[in-house]
């Protein structure tokens, strides 16, 4: 499932146009976790969780890596759609192995979409950028 | 005979059913092509046996668009013009090569790659490269190698076959010197083209030595086949009785010029292991096609988008070739912390020269022009302006961009490549010695110089060959479509009275 329309406009430069996900996760309301959610995770608050999934996939490399999910959330219009990544792919996911999981789905579909973004040189999916910057 | 112009008496004139202008892969090609056919043949060379200083000086010039090599480096105005210098990198353009895409603006020929396939056939043994087979993926099976993407991947794999590279002076004097009929002067260069009272014909051309020979040649037709600057700067010149120059009543000589704009750059890719890029270096194997025998050849694997990603991207050609890269012995300001920052456990950091080239949009103002300041035998020099649309650069950068996806895509690393501070692409485009346009081939004499037969719109007996007349350019060097097109520009002549 591709949830990520890319649209390069003609002349240079990027835009993102609507995300499904985002319809989808706003018309359920809250992003509240799933009521089958890992008691471990669900005691987690939205910012631990968002830590712990960038540590499981980033490892030592954390730090360098926050590095570029900052430089991501420089670009324009970028904290809705890292609001609605994170609803969809952090806290609507019963727990951090689902997330890790849907993350990683999400980021293969956009590779398979050359749905991709050069930030701070490394040539990236929107998904693996948005991971870098649940901790920033 | 192979004399030199120094030999013949001030003022002379000589005589020619045919005078080609030129003798590098073009004209030596037409050259051998024509020679014993019944006609005289007169082939000039401005420059001499060997390269001498104040001969190549001729073609010093300026720069005044996108920095090139400067205009007396990547060119030899000697016997066998540039193939005493080029490298030996062999692709044929594709069919959509020729085509017209609606995207891409004034691209198109007025020909297709079925009327130049067969000469491609022929012009692979001039070259001296393997038989005519470019299919990467059955070679690389047949050699026992692997290719990084698979075939039905954005990203592909072509293939270029590498000529020794064959030095035409060299490799071909002997049937120069015997050629009958044929009569090549060195030393030779031709300083005006002249034209009949109402233009339409050219008559003769003016020549001159560096020693102070002056002579002339009157033939029936005509063939410039200069190179990619000096050809239009003699159109240009030779404006004595038509200031705007030679076939140039519509203003299109000179314009349309083109390069192959390069990127040239060592990137990091983090990979889960090395990627194995054996039948991405150069590699001897053995082709053979329809049977024929097996011939032993020089190849090298390249990447390139596939035709349904070019066309969906709006990317002209592009062709990409790797190499691993020691960073260690670099030199090169790269910081490795940006190269590991993504690495997953196990994955390390490693580093690749990339050298990709992106065809170019044909581009009007891309030009070469004159100057005032003149060269040792009265020459206006050469000004080349060469521009590059917007749209290529950031074509490049997205090529790359999906080259990064499909690594990224097949587990095989993430691509990391310099950036500005500003976080643009970091690249300056770089060129390749391919020079291209300024006499471009089309239907249209409002925006060509040449019609399908090479003939000059407004001067029908003066036909223009090598890779003056691309419309477009493709990323595949280009010496191999020149010869292709002489030995088709020698058929038509062959077929004239």
């Amino acid at each position: 499932m591709h949830r990520r329309r890319f649209v390069e406009l003609a002349l240079g430069g990027v835009a993102f146009a609507s995300i499904a996900g985002v319809a989808a996760c706003r018309s359920a309301g809250p992003c509240d976790l799933p009521a089958t959610a890992d008691p471990a995770w669900s005691g987690m608050s939205a910012r631990q969780r968002g830590r712990a999934v960038a540590e499981a996939a980033l490892g030592e490399h954390l730090e360098d890596a926050v590095a570029v999910g900052r430089a991501y959330l420089e670009l324009p219009g970028v904290e809705e759609r890292l609001d609605a990544f994170r609803c969809e792919h952090v806290e609507g996911q019963v727990s951090l192995n689902a997330s890790l999981q849907s993350i990683s789905s999400a980021i293969e579909a956009d590779y398979s979409d050359r749905n991709v973004i050069n930030v701070q040189g490394w040539v990236l999916s929107e998904a693996e950028l948005m991971r870098c910057a649940l901790v920033v | 005979m192979i004399r030199n112009a120094n030999s013949l008496d001030n003022d002379a004139t000589l005589t020619a059913d045919i005078c080609i202008i030129g003798a590098g892969a073009a004209g030596i090609t037409l050259a051998r092509e024509l020679a014993g056919t019944g006609r005289r043949v007169i082939l000039l060379e401005g420059g001499a046996d060997g390269h001498e200083g104040r001969h190549q000086e001729l073609y010093s010039g300026r720069m005044s668009g996108v920095g090139t090599w400067k205009l007396d480096v990547m060119r030899a105005r000697r016997f066998g013009g540039s193939t005493n210098l080029w490298a030996g990198w062999c692709r044929p353009f594709r069919p959509e090569d020729f085509e017209a895409r609606a995207w891409m603006p004034d691209s198109g020929w007025p020909i297709t790659y079925d009327d130049v396939l067969p000469y491609y056939r022929r012009a692979a043994e001039i070259i001296q490269i393997g038989p005519f087979t470019w299919d990467a993926a059955a070679v690389a099976e047949a050699d026992g190698h692997a290719l990084l993407f698979p075939p039905d991947s954005d990203i592909t794999t072509e293939m270029f076959q590498y000529s020794p590279p064959t030095r035409f002076a060299a490799t071909y004097r002997a049937d120069l010197e015997r050629g009958e009929g044929l009569d090549v002067l060195l030393e030779a260069s031709v300083v005006e083209i002249r034209l009949s009272e109402d233009g339409r014909r050219a008559e003769s051309v003016r020549c001159a030595t560096l020693d102070g020979v002056s002579f002339s040649v009157r033939a029936e037709r005509f063939v410039l086949a200069a190179g990619g600057i000096e050809t239009p700067r003699l159109l240009l010149a030779s404006s004595a009785q038509a200031a705007e120059g030679v076939a140039n009543g519509a203003g299109q000589v000179g314009r349309w010029w083109m390069e192959h704009p390069h990127y040239l750059r060592v990137v990091g890719i983090v990979t889960p292991r090395p990627l194995d890029l054996a039948f991405y270096r150069r590699h001897t194997t053995t082709l053979s096609v329809d049977g024929g025998p097996d011939v032993e050849t020089s190849i090298q694997g390249v990447f390139s988008l596939a035709k349904s990603v070019r066309e969906a991207e709006q990317i002209m050609d592009w062709t990409c070739s790797i190499r691993e890269y020691d960073i260690d012995d670099s030199g090169l300001d790269l910081d490795p912390r940006s190269v590991v920052a993504l690495a997953s456990p196990g994955d390390d950091p490693r580093y690749y020269k990339l050298t990709a080239r992106v065809e170019q949009t044909p581009n009007r103002d891309s030009r070469i022009t004159l100057m005032d300041e003149r060269d040792a035998l009265g020459m206006p020099r050469a000004d080349l302006n060469w521009q590059i649309h917007d749209r290529d650069k950031e074509r490049m950068r997205r090529a790359l961009d999906i080259f990064g996806a499909e690594l990224a895509l097949r587990g095989l690393g993430r691509v990391w490549v310099p950036t500005e501070e500003d976080g643009r692409l970091a690249w300056g485009p770089g060129p390749g010695g391919h020079h291209m346009g300024g006499a471009r081939m089309g239907d249209d004499p409002a925006t060509s110089v040449v019609n399908a037969d090479c003939a000059c719109h407004e001067v029908p007996n003066l036909y223009i060959a090598g890779s003056s007349v691309f419309a477009t350019g493709a990323s595949a060097n280009p010496t191999f479509t020149i010869v292709a097109l002489a030995l088709r520009l020698a058929d038509h002549l062959k077929e004239q009275d």
